[in-house]
């Protein structure tokens, strides 16, 4: 059985990439004995939902006196 | 000034007023430095007002000034890996926090039950804030690569292109960079 360790590579890599049908047996074999990593695996899938929104969302205005700043540089000289 | 030009400069103004904010706040996700993403917001207007008259206004304005803004992310990339790379890469191989001699979790590492089936559900601002301050713990190759991945949707392959690393060594960082955050989502937020 592979380790917990080479497991949670594989959840990371099986996103996206495909994982031959060996290491795909592989994993699936340890996550059904291993709880550890089947809570690593949901908790994988929980992060990679969230991640792609978080180059949208609005957490931080860019600051009043940095505005200020970059407006004086790029205003035209004349 | 001519006539052109005037027009030229109230626009570019006009652009500032309104993409400045989700300019800023794109690039701070992605270089998580506030002098840094100033400097690159500085120089997409510095770019937009050079290029502002081949700009067709039937694109969007906000991807238009996106794609500029992108391209100098990745330049400002460039530049910091070519000076982390290295002691990072030794580093990843050489420390293991997460698992033992085996392979096997160590016991204080092991991932918790996050109890998200209870029908708790995730306060959205909160969690985005906690993970953007979590991804800000990563070191710089692994916050640059998993930030190229997950914020950007770039291909593995390009990935390891511009960053000059191997597809072996990019899955060893995302891997690590993926221990990191879980257990720092773990920690600051499921247990708060």
């Amino acid at each position: 059985m592979i380790s917990c360790e080479d497991a949670t590579q594989l959840v990371v890599m099986k996103n996206g990439e495909s994982l031959r049908f060996y290491d795909r047996m592989r994993l699936r074999a340890h996550l059904m004995m291993c709880k550890y990593c089947s809570r690593f695996e949901e908790q994988n899938r929980i992060i990679d939902e969230h991640i792609k929104e978080l180059g949208t969302v609005t957490l931080k205005e860019m600051p009043g006196d940095a505005k200020a700043r970059v407006e004086k540089k790029i205003k035209p000289s004349g | 000034m001519t006539e052109e030009e005037k027009k030229d400069s109230t626009r570019i103004a006009k652009l500032f007023r309104d993409y400045s904010d989700y300019l800023y706040n794109f690039a701070i996700t992605r270089v998580n430095d506030e002098h840094i993403a100033e400097d690159l917001v500085q120089d997409t207007f510095v770019a937009a007002i050079k290029s502002i008259k081949n700009f067709e206004s039937k694109s969007k304005e906000s991807t238009w000034l996106t794609a500029i803004l992108k391209n100098k992310i990745i330049d400002h990339y460039r530049k910091k890996v070519n000076q982390y790379k290295k002691e990072s890469i030794e580093t990843l191989h050489d420390t293991n926090d997460y698992f033992d001699e085996r392979g096997s979790w160590r016991v204080d590492q092991r991932p918790t039950d996050w109890h998200l089936d209870s029908g708790h559900s995730i306060d959205q601002k909160e969690f985005y804030e906690i993970l953007q301050k979590c991804i800000s713990r990563l070191n710089e190759l692994q916050r640059i690569t998993f930030v190229m991945k997950h914020l950007d949707d770039a291909d593995t392959e390009d990935i390891c292109k511009e960053l000059k690393i191997t597809t072996s060594n990019y899955w060893v960082i995302i891997h690590r960079a993926k221990l990191q955050l879980r257990k720092c989502l773990e920690v600051t937020w499921v247990n708060n």
